[in-house]
Protein backbone atom coordinates (compact mmCIF):
# COMPACT_ATOMS: atom_id res chain seq x y z
CA UNK A 1 0.00 0.00 0.00
CA UNK A 2 1.39 3.39 -0.89
CA UNK A 3 2.10 5.98 1.44
CA UNK A 4 -1.08 8.07 2.41
CA UNK A 5 -0.33 11.64 3.66
CA UNK A 6 -2.88 11.56 6.43
CA UNK A 7 -3.99 8.95 8.60
CA UNK A 8 -7.69 6.94 8.02
CA UNK A 9 -9.04 7.92 11.31
CA UNK A 10 -7.74 9.70 14.09
CA UNK A 11 -10.24 10.39 16.84
CA UNK A 12 -9.00 13.63 19.13
CA UNK A 13 -10.47 13.30 22.62
CA UNK A 14 -13.97 12.10 21.20
CA UNK A 15 -16.55 12.52 23.90
CA UNK A 16 -20.07 11.95 23.71
CA UNK A 17 -22.88 11.67 26.11
CA UNK A 18 -26.58 10.76 26.14
CA UNK A 19 -28.13 12.81 28.94
CA UNK A 20 -26.32 12.33 31.81
CA UNK A 21 -24.46 9.31 30.83
CA UNK A 22 -20.87 9.86 29.75
CA UNK A 23 -20.28 6.83 27.20
CA UNK A 24 -17.47 7.90 25.59
CA UNK A 25 -14.96 9.98 27.72
CA UNK A 26 -12.18 11.17 25.44
CA UNK A 27 -10.87 8.96 23.22
CA UNK A 28 -7.61 9.39 21.51
CA UNK A 29 -6.61 6.57 18.41
CA UNK A 30 -4.73 6.57 15.25
CA UNK A 31 -5.24 4.09 12.62
CA UNK A 32 -3.23 3.97 9.40
CA UNK A 33 -4.31 2.58 6.12
CA UNK A 34 -4.03 -0.57 5.79
CA UNK A 35 -4.74 -1.35 8.87
CA UNK A 36 -6.86 -3.92 10.95
CA UNK A 37 -7.90 -3.03 14.24
CA UNK A 38 -10.08 -4.86 16.37
CA UNK A 39 -11.81 -3.07 19.24
CA UNK A 40 -12.40 -5.34 22.45
CA UNK A 41 -14.19 -4.73 25.53
CA UNK A 42 -17.46 -5.25 27.49
CA UNK A 43 -20.90 -4.40 27.30
CA UNK A 44 -21.14 -1.08 27.82
CA UNK A 45 -17.90 0.25 26.71
CA UNK A 46 -18.61 2.05 24.78
CA UNK A 47 -17.02 0.61 21.80
CA UNK A 48 -20.49 0.10 19.19
CA UNK A 49 -20.85 4.12 20.16
CA UNK A 50 -17.13 4.86 18.85
CA UNK A 51 -18.17 3.15 16.04
CA UNK A 52 -20.87 5.01 14.85
CA UNK A 53 -19.17 8.45 16.29
CA UNK A 54 -16.56 7.43 13.18
CA UNK A 55 -19.08 6.82 10.65
CA UNK A 56 -21.38 10.20 11.99
CA UNK A 57 -24.13 7.93 12.67
CA UNK A 58 -24.34 9.16 15.94
CA UNK A 59 -23.45 12.89 16.05
CA UNK A 60 -20.59 13.09 19.23
CA UNK A 61 -20.38 16.04 21.74
CA UNK A 62 -16.69 16.70 22.00
CA UNK A 63 -13.35 16.09 20.31
CA UNK A 64 -12.85 15.44 16.90
CA UNK A 65 -12.99 12.83 14.77
CA UNK A 66 -10.80 12.73 11.22
CA UNK A 67 -10.70 10.97 8.47
CA UNK A 68 -8.51 10.98 5.69
CA UNK A 69 -7.07 14.45 7.67
CA UNK A 70 -10.85 15.89 7.17
CA UNK A 71 -12.63 17.04 10.28
CA UNK A 72 -15.96 14.75 9.89
CA UNK A 73 -19.54 16.10 10.66
CA UNK A 74 -18.59 19.70 11.92
CA UNK A 75 -16.95 22.53 10.62
CA UNK A 76 -15.73 25.72 12.52
CA UNK A 77 -17.37 29.00 12.22
CA UNK A 78 -15.47 32.23 12.12
CA UNK A 79 -14.80 31.88 16.00
CA UNK A 80 -13.45 28.56 15.78
CA UNK A 81 -16.45 26.90 17.52
CA UNK A 82 -17.36 23.60 16.03
CA UNK A 83 -20.59 23.95 13.71
CA UNK A 84 -22.52 20.91 12.89
CA UNK A 85 -21.81 20.60 9.22
CA UNK A 86 -24.89 20.10 6.53
CA UNK A 87 -25.75 16.52 5.82
CA UNK A 88 -24.64 16.25 2.33
CA UNK A 89 -20.55 17.66 3.62
CA UNK A 90 -20.48 14.73 5.78
CA UNK A 91 -22.12 12.16 3.22
CA UNK A 92 -19.19 13.63 0.83
CA UNK A 93 -16.72 12.64 4.04
CA UNK A 94 -18.15 9.56 4.36
CA UNK A 95 -18.15 7.99 0.97
CA UNK A 96 -14.92 6.31 1.55
CA UNK A 97 -16.27 4.94 4.97
CA UNK A 98 -18.77 1.95 5.12
CA UNK A 99 -20.25 0.38 7.85
CA UNK A 100 -21.55 -3.42 8.30
CA UNK A 101 -23.93 -4.25 11.21
CA UNK A 102 -24.84 -6.59 13.66
CA UNK A 103 -28.21 -6.93 12.22
CA UNK A 104 -27.11 -6.95 8.63
CA UNK A 105 -29.56 -4.44 7.78
CA UNK A 106 -30.28 -5.63 3.99
CA UNK A 107 -33.31 -4.25 2.69
CA UNK A 108 -36.36 -7.28 2.54
CA UNK A 109 -37.90 -5.86 -0.40
CA UNK A 110 -35.05 -5.91 -2.65
CA UNK A 111 -32.96 -9.18 -3.87
CA UNK A 112 -29.60 -9.77 -2.99
CA UNK A 113 -28.51 -8.31 -6.58
CA UNK A 114 -31.09 -5.39 -6.18
CA UNK A 115 -29.53 -4.99 -2.43
CA UNK A 116 -26.05 -4.44 -4.19
CA UNK A 117 -26.66 -2.72 -7.22
CA UNK A 118 -28.98 -0.06 -5.44
CA UNK A 119 -26.18 2.07 -3.80
CA UNK A 120 -24.66 2.44 -7.18
CA UNK A 121 -27.65 3.16 -9.31
CA UNK A 122 -28.84 5.50 -6.51
CA UNK A 123 -25.78 7.14 -5.20
CA UNK A 124 -22.94 6.27 -7.45
CA UNK A 125 -25.08 6.82 -10.75
CA UNK A 126 -23.75 3.84 -12.58
CA UNK A 127 -25.37 2.54 -15.22
CA UNK A 128 -27.46 -0.60 -14.98
CA UNK A 129 -24.91 -3.04 -16.98
CA UNK A 130 -22.12 -0.98 -15.16
CA UNK A 131 -24.03 -1.71 -11.70
CA UNK A 132 -24.64 -5.28 -12.03
CA UNK A 133 -21.20 -6.06 -13.62
CA UNK A 134 -19.89 -4.11 -10.54
CA UNK A 135 -22.82 -6.47 -8.56
CA UNK A 136 -21.75 -9.40 -9.54
CA UNK A 137 -18.36 -9.68 -9.14
CA UNK A 138 -18.27 -7.88 -5.52
CA UNK A 139 -21.22 -10.91 -4.77
CA UNK A 140 -18.28 -13.52 -6.35
CA UNK A 141 -15.85 -12.31 -3.57
CA UNK A 142 -18.16 -12.96 -0.94
CA UNK A 143 -18.76 -16.30 -2.36
CA UNK A 144 -22.80 -15.11 -3.01
CA UNK A 145 -22.95 -15.07 -6.71
CA UNK A 146 -25.08 -18.06 -6.43
CA UNK A 147 -27.82 -16.39 -4.70
CA UNK A 148 -28.02 -13.22 -6.68
CA UNK A 149 -32.29 -14.16 -7.59
CA UNK A 150 -32.89 -14.87 -3.68
CA UNK A 151 -34.68 -12.15 -1.26
CA UNK A 152 -32.89 -11.42 2.37
CA UNK A 153 -35.45 -13.77 4.47
CA UNK A 154 -34.61 -16.50 2.49
CA UNK A 155 -30.95 -16.68 3.31
CA UNK A 156 -29.12 -17.83 6.33
CA UNK A 157 -28.17 -15.19 8.41
CA UNK A 158 -24.13 -15.73 7.59
CA UNK A 159 -24.96 -15.48 4.21
CA UNK A 160 -26.95 -12.28 4.34
CA UNK A 161 -23.83 -10.71 6.39
CA UNK A 162 -21.73 -11.80 3.02
CA UNK A 163 -23.79 -9.81 0.95
CA UNK A 164 -24.01 -6.91 2.88
CA UNK A 165 -20.35 -6.98 3.57
CA UNK A 166 -20.86 -7.14 -0.62
CA UNK A 167 -22.83 -4.53 -0.50
CA UNK A 168 -20.11 -2.04 1.16
CA UNK A 169 -18.13 -3.39 -1.19
CA UNK A 170 -19.59 -2.16 -3.90
CA UNK A 171 -19.04 1.42 -3.39
CA UNK A 172 -15.12 1.12 -2.99
CA UNK A 173 -14.68 2.42 0.28
CA UNK A 174 -11.37 2.75 1.51
CA UNK A 175 -12.13 2.04 5.09
CA UNK A 176 -14.88 -0.46 6.78
CA UNK A 177 -16.13 -0.57 10.07
CA UNK A 178 -17.60 -3.88 11.38
CA UNK A 179 -19.90 -3.36 14.48
CA UNK A 180 -20.12 -7.10 15.42
CA UNK A 181 -20.68 -8.58 12.73
CA UNK A 182 -20.75 -11.98 13.61
CA UNK A 183 -23.04 -11.38 16.79
CA UNK A 184 -25.96 -12.07 15.73
CA UNK A 185 -24.97 -15.61 14.03
CA UNK A 186 -25.63 -18.98 14.58
CA UNK A 187 -22.24 -20.58 15.68
CA UNK A 188 -22.13 -22.87 12.71
CA UNK A 189 -22.00 -19.46 10.68
CA UNK A 190 -19.59 -17.29 12.34
CA UNK A 191 -17.13 -19.08 10.55
CA UNK A 192 -17.39 -18.17 6.77
CA UNK A 193 -18.20 -14.60 7.57
CA UNK A 194 -15.03 -14.34 9.18
CA UNK A 195 -13.04 -15.57 6.24
CA UNK A 196 -14.70 -13.12 4.18
CA UNK A 197 -13.24 -10.67 6.23
CA UNK A 198 -9.66 -12.49 6.64
CA UNK A 199 -9.49 -11.98 2.84
CA UNK A 200 -10.35 -8.42 2.74
CA UNK A 201 -7.59 -7.69 5.71
CA UNK A 202 -5.52 -9.70 3.25
CA UNK A 203 -6.77 -7.26 0.41
CA UNK A 204 -5.25 -4.42 2.47
CA UNK A 205 -8.54 -2.93 3.87
CA UNK A 206 -8.36 -0.77 6.25
CA UNK A 207 -10.72 -2.35 8.93
CA UNK A 208 -12.05 -1.65 12.19
CA UNK A 209 -14.05 -4.52 13.83
CA UNK A 210 -15.63 -4.27 16.90
CA UNK A 211 -15.85 -7.97 18.05
CA UNK A 212 -16.39 -10.64 20.46
CA UNK A 213 -14.33 -12.75 18.60
CA UNK A 214 -10.70 -13.10 20.07
CA UNK A 215 -9.56 -15.73 18.58
CA UNK A 216 -9.88 -13.56 15.08
CA UNK A 217 -8.59 -10.55 16.71
CA UNK A 218 -5.49 -12.38 17.32
CA UNK A 219 -5.10 -13.42 14.10
CA UNK A 220 -5.93 -10.87 11.50
CA UNK A 221 -5.38 -7.70 13.64
CA UNK A 222 -2.38 -5.12 13.78
CA UNK A 223 -3.57 -3.59 16.59
CA UNK A 224 -6.20 -4.42 19.51
CA UNK A 225 -7.75 -2.00 21.53
CA UNK A 226 -9.45 -2.15 24.72
CA UNK A 227 -11.94 -0.47 26.00
CA UNK A 228 -13.48 0.07 28.98
CA UNK A 229 -16.56 2.53 30.85
CA UNK A 230 -15.92 4.77 27.77
CA UNK A 231 -11.99 5.12 28.12
CA UNK A 232 -8.99 3.43 25.91
CA UNK A 233 -7.26 1.52 28.91
CA UNK A 234 -5.21 -0.79 26.86
CA UNK A 235 -4.16 -0.97 23.11
CA UNK A 236 -1.41 -2.67 21.34
CA UNK A 237 -0.48 -5.83 19.14
CA UNK A 238 -2.56 -8.94 19.76
CA UNK A 239 0.17 -11.45 20.91
CA UNK A 240 1.13 -8.71 23.50
CA UNK A 241 -2.35 -7.65 24.79
CA UNK A 242 -3.84 -11.24 24.96
CA UNK A 243 -0.70 -12.92 26.78
CA UNK A 244 0.81 -9.72 28.61
CA UNK A 245 -2.49 -7.87 29.63
CA UNK A 246 -1.90 -4.65 32.27
CA UNK A 247 -4.45 -3.68 33.72
CA UNK A 248 -6.95 -5.57 35.62
CA UNK A 249 -10.24 -4.90 33.49
CA UNK A 250 -8.55 -6.45 30.37
CA UNK A 251 -6.83 -9.74 32.76
CA UNK A 252 -10.50 -9.51 34.10
CA UNK A 253 -12.12 -9.63 30.49
CA UNK A 254 -9.77 -11.65 29.31
CA UNK A 255 -10.01 -14.45 31.62
CA UNK A 256 -14.02 -14.44 31.79
CA UNK A 257 -13.89 -15.24 27.94
CA UNK A 258 -10.88 -17.62 28.23
CA UNK A 259 -13.65 -19.39 30.67
CA UNK A 260 -16.23 -19.52 28.82
CA UNK A 261 -14.93 -20.26 25.72
CA UNK A 262 -13.52 -23.56 27.70
CA UNK A 263 -16.67 -23.93 28.53
CA UNK A 264 -16.28 -23.86 32.57
CA UNK A 265 -18.94 -21.27 32.60
CA UNK B 1 -90.35 -12.95 0.76
CA UNK B 2 -91.85 -11.48 -2.50
CA UNK B 3 -88.94 -11.49 -5.17
CA UNK B 4 -91.29 -9.75 -7.62
CA UNK B 5 -90.14 -6.53 -6.07
CA UNK B 6 -87.11 -6.32 -7.40
CA UNK B 7 -88.40 -6.20 -11.07
CA UNK B 8 -89.69 -3.02 -10.10
CA UNK B 9 -86.99 -1.39 -8.24
CA UNK B 10 -83.66 -2.88 -9.37
CA UNK B 11 -82.48 0.27 -11.98
CA UNK B 12 -83.27 2.22 -8.75
CA UNK B 13 -81.06 -0.42 -6.37
CA UNK B 14 -78.55 -0.73 -9.18
CA UNK B 15 -78.25 3.10 -9.54
CA UNK B 16 -77.88 3.51 -5.58
CA UNK B 17 -75.19 0.46 -5.99
CA UNK B 18 -73.38 1.94 -8.57
CA UNK B 19 -73.60 5.82 -6.78
CA UNK B 20 -72.01 4.10 -3.51
CA UNK B 21 -69.13 2.75 -5.05
CA UNK B 22 -68.09 6.05 -7.11
CA UNK B 23 -68.97 7.76 -3.57
CA UNK B 24 -67.02 5.51 -1.55
CA UNK B 25 -63.96 5.06 -4.29
CA UNK B 26 -63.35 8.95 -4.69
CA UNK B 27 -63.56 9.14 -0.70
CA UNK B 28 -61.10 6.27 -0.07
CA UNK B 29 -58.65 8.05 -3.00
CA UNK B 30 -59.12 11.51 -1.07
CA UNK B 31 -58.46 9.46 2.89
CA UNK B 32 -55.65 7.36 0.88
CA UNK B 33 -53.60 10.47 -0.36
CA UNK B 34 -55.48 12.95 2.66
CA UNK B 35 -53.76 10.19 4.95
CA UNK B 36 -49.93 10.17 3.51
CA UNK B 37 -49.91 13.79 3.35
CA UNK B 38 -50.93 14.42 6.85
CA UNK B 39 -48.63 11.92 8.06
CA UNK B 40 -45.63 13.70 6.00
CA UNK B 41 -46.79 17.00 7.39
CA UNK B 42 -46.89 15.58 10.90
CA UNK B 43 -42.76 14.45 10.14
CA UNK B 44 -41.69 17.98 9.14
CA UNK B 45 -39.84 19.13 12.38
CA UNK B 46 -41.68 22.93 12.65
CA UNK B 47 -43.63 24.05 15.74
CA UNK B 48 -46.94 23.48 16.58
CA UNK B 49 -47.45 20.98 13.39
CA UNK B 50 -47.46 18.39 16.03
CA UNK B 51 -50.13 19.90 18.09
CA UNK B 52 -52.32 20.61 14.44
CA UNK B 53 -51.94 17.26 13.75
CA UNK B 54 -53.41 16.14 16.95
CA UNK B 55 -56.30 18.18 17.09
CA UNK B 56 -57.01 17.08 13.46
CA UNK B 57 -57.14 13.65 14.94
CA UNK B 58 -58.84 14.76 17.98
CA UNK B 59 -61.72 16.43 16.01
CA UNK B 60 -62.25 13.59 12.98
CA UNK B 61 -61.54 9.99 15.25
CA UNK B 62 -63.32 11.75 17.95
CA UNK B 63 -66.54 12.14 16.68
CA UNK B 64 -69.00 9.69 15.22
CA UNK B 65 -69.08 10.25 10.96
CA UNK B 66 -72.75 10.48 11.38
CA UNK B 67 -72.44 14.09 13.21
CA UNK B 68 -69.27 15.33 11.17
CA UNK B 69 -71.29 15.15 8.34
CA UNK B 70 -74.14 16.18 9.61
CA UNK B 71 -72.62 19.54 10.55
CA UNK B 72 -71.04 19.67 7.18
CA UNK B 73 -74.33 19.36 5.22
CA UNK B 74 -76.87 21.43 7.32
CA UNK B 75 -74.15 23.32 9.43
CA UNK B 76 -72.38 24.54 6.87
CA UNK B 77 -74.95 27.08 4.96
CA UNK B 78 -74.77 28.76 8.27
CA UNK B 79 -71.02 29.60 7.86
CA UNK B 80 -71.24 30.32 4.52
CA UNK B 81 -70.14 26.90 3.35
CA UNK B 82 -73.02 25.44 1.27
CA UNK B 83 -72.14 21.91 -0.50
CA UNK B 84 -74.25 19.55 -2.22
CA UNK B 85 -75.10 16.41 -0.87
CA UNK B 86 -72.46 14.39 -2.82
CA UNK B 87 -69.44 16.80 -2.28
CA UNK B 88 -70.66 16.54 1.80
CA UNK B 89 -70.54 12.85 1.37
CA UNK B 90 -66.79 12.27 -0.30
CA UNK B 91 -65.63 15.12 1.78
CA UNK B 92 -66.92 13.68 4.84
CA UNK B 93 -65.46 10.38 3.84
CA UNK B 94 -62.12 11.71 2.60
CA UNK B 95 -61.49 13.72 5.84
CA UNK B 96 -63.02 11.07 8.61
CA UNK B 97 -60.93 7.99 6.22
CA UNK B 98 -57.48 10.76 6.52
CA UNK B 99 -57.62 10.86 9.82
CA UNK B 100 -57.32 6.83 10.61
CA UNK B 101 -55.04 6.58 7.18
CA UNK B 102 -52.51 8.74 8.90
CA UNK B 103 -52.10 6.51 11.54
CA UNK B 104 -51.86 3.41 9.45
CA UNK B 105 -49.01 5.40 7.27
CA UNK B 106 -47.03 6.35 10.69
CA UNK B 107 -47.53 2.53 12.25
CA UNK B 108 -45.93 1.42 9.14
CA UNK B 109 -43.19 3.65 8.94
CA UNK B 110 -42.72 3.28 12.46
CA UNK B 111 -42.51 -0.85 11.68
CA UNK B 112 -39.65 -0.37 8.99
CA UNK B 113 -35.99 -1.27 11.77
CA UNK B 114 -34.28 1.55 12.13
CA UNK B 115 -31.33 -0.15 10.84
CA UNK B 116 -32.61 -0.50 7.17
CA UNK B 117 -32.46 3.65 7.13
CA UNK B 118 -29.11 3.42 8.83
CA UNK B 119 -27.70 1.06 6.28
CA UNK B 120 -29.18 3.62 3.69
CA UNK B 121 -27.81 6.53 5.01
CA UNK B 122 -24.24 5.10 5.96
CA UNK B 123 -23.92 4.11 2.11
CA UNK B 124 -25.16 7.64 1.04
CA UNK B 125 -28.39 8.01 0.07
CA UNK B 126 -30.08 11.37 0.31
CA UNK B 127 -33.43 11.84 2.87
CA UNK B 128 -35.62 11.75 -0.85
CA UNK B 129 -33.59 8.51 -1.43
CA UNK B 130 -34.62 6.75 1.55
CA UNK B 131 -37.90 7.71 1.49
CA UNK B 132 -38.72 6.32 -1.91
CA UNK B 133 -36.74 3.39 -2.21
CA UNK B 134 -36.25 1.93 1.31
CA UNK B 135 -39.62 3.17 3.56
CA UNK B 136 -42.48 3.65 0.63
CA UNK B 137 -42.12 0.25 -0.87
CA UNK B 138 -41.62 -1.64 2.85
CA UNK B 139 -44.19 0.36 4.37
CA UNK B 140 -46.70 -0.28 1.78
CA UNK B 141 -46.46 -3.89 2.39
CA UNK B 142 -46.88 -3.23 6.18
CA UNK B 143 -50.20 -1.07 5.44
CA UNK B 144 -52.02 -3.17 3.47
CA UNK B 145 -53.52 -5.44 6.02
CA UNK B 146 -54.70 -2.43 8.27
CA UNK B 147 -55.47 -0.25 5.13
CA UNK B 148 -58.13 -3.27 3.97
CA UNK B 149 -59.64 -3.35 7.04
CA UNK B 150 -60.13 0.85 7.37
CA UNK B 151 -61.43 0.51 3.59
CA UNK B 152 -63.78 -1.82 4.61
CA UNK B 153 -65.02 -0.05 7.33
CA UNK B 154 -65.20 3.54 5.59
CA UNK B 155 -67.27 1.42 2.77
CA UNK B 156 -70.23 0.27 5.42
CA UNK B 157 -69.97 3.53 7.09
CA UNK B 158 -70.89 5.77 3.64
CA UNK B 159 -74.65 3.88 4.34
CA UNK B 160 -74.34 7.09 6.98
CA UNK B 161 -74.91 9.24 4.03
CA UNK B 162 -78.42 7.93 3.55
CA UNK B 163 -79.26 10.77 6.19
CA UNK B 164 -77.96 13.41 4.13
CA UNK B 165 -79.77 12.22 0.94
CA UNK B 166 -77.10 11.09 -0.62
CA UNK B 167 -78.73 8.86 -3.68
CA UNK B 168 -76.77 5.99 -2.52
CA UNK B 169 -77.45 2.17 -1.93
CA UNK B 170 -79.10 2.46 1.75
CA UNK B 171 -81.22 5.43 0.43
CA UNK B 172 -82.25 3.21 -2.05
CA UNK B 173 -83.33 0.27 -0.25
CA UNK B 174 -84.86 2.54 2.41
CA UNK B 175 -86.92 4.09 -0.34
CA UNK B 176 -88.27 1.08 -1.32
CA UNK B 177 -88.49 -0.42 1.72
CA UNK B 178 -90.89 3.09 2.37
CA UNK B 179 -92.94 2.77 -0.93
CA UNK B 180 -93.80 -1.04 -0.33
CA UNK B 181 -94.20 -1.72 3.28
CA UNK B 182 -91.45 -4.41 2.66
CA UNK B 183 -89.08 -4.80 4.99
CA UNK B 184 -87.18 -8.02 4.47
CA UNK B 185 -86.80 -7.85 0.86
CA UNK B 186 -84.61 -4.53 0.74
CA UNK B 187 -82.63 -4.66 4.39
CA UNK B 188 -81.66 -8.63 3.14
CA UNK B 189 -80.63 -6.80 -0.03
CA UNK B 190 -78.56 -4.67 1.32
CA UNK B 191 -76.53 -6.70 3.40
CA UNK B 192 -76.17 -8.70 0.89
CA UNK B 193 -75.03 -5.72 -1.70
CA UNK B 194 -72.62 -4.54 0.82
CA UNK B 195 -71.13 -8.32 2.01
CA UNK B 196 -70.62 -8.39 -1.76
CA UNK B 197 -68.92 -5.23 -2.08
CA UNK B 198 -66.74 -5.84 1.11
CA UNK B 199 -66.04 -9.53 0.04
CA UNK B 200 -64.68 -8.17 -3.45
CA UNK B 201 -62.12 -5.46 -1.62
CA UNK B 202 -61.03 -7.80 0.88
CA UNK B 203 -59.96 -10.40 -1.99
CA UNK B 204 -58.64 -7.98 -3.89
CA UNK B 205 -56.48 -6.89 -0.78
CA UNK B 206 -55.04 -10.20 0.18
CA UNK B 207 -53.78 -10.77 -3.52
CA UNK B 208 -52.10 -7.37 -2.75
CA UNK B 209 -50.91 -8.68 0.25
CA UNK B 210 -49.42 -10.98 -1.60
CA UNK B 211 -47.79 -9.52 -3.95
CA UNK B 212 -46.85 -7.19 -2.07
CA UNK B 213 -44.97 -9.83 0.20
CA UNK B 214 -43.34 -11.89 -2.03
CA UNK B 215 -39.63 -11.25 -0.55
CA UNK B 216 -41.20 -12.52 2.96
CA UNK B 217 -41.50 -16.05 1.83
CA UNK B 218 -39.29 -18.27 3.91
CA UNK B 219 -37.15 -21.34 2.32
Amino acid sequence: MEKQPHKAIKLIDLKKHYGDNQVLKGINLEIDYGQVVCIIGGSGSGKSTMLRCINFLEQYNGGEVQINGKLLGYGSDAQGNLQLAPSHITQNDLSEVCMVFQQFNLWPHMSVLENVMSPLLRVHKLNKQAAREKALSVLEKVDMAHKIDAYPGQLSGGQQQRVAIARSLGTDPKIMLFDEPTSALDPELVGEVLKVMKSLANDGMTMVIVTHEMGFAAQVSDKVVFLAKGLIEEQGDPTTLFTQPKSDNLKSFLSTWSERNSGIV
Amino acid sequence: MDLNLFITYWPMLLKGLIYTLYVCSVGIIIALIGGLILHLISRLKIPFIGLLYATYLTIFRGTPLLVQVYLMYYGGPFVGVELSAEQVGILGLGLYGSAYFAEIYRSGFASIPKGHIEAAYDLGYSHRQILFSIQFPQMLGLIIPPGINQTIILIKESAILSIITVPELTTAAVTMSTQTFSVIEPYLFLAVAYWAITFLVAKIGQWCENRATIHLVRS
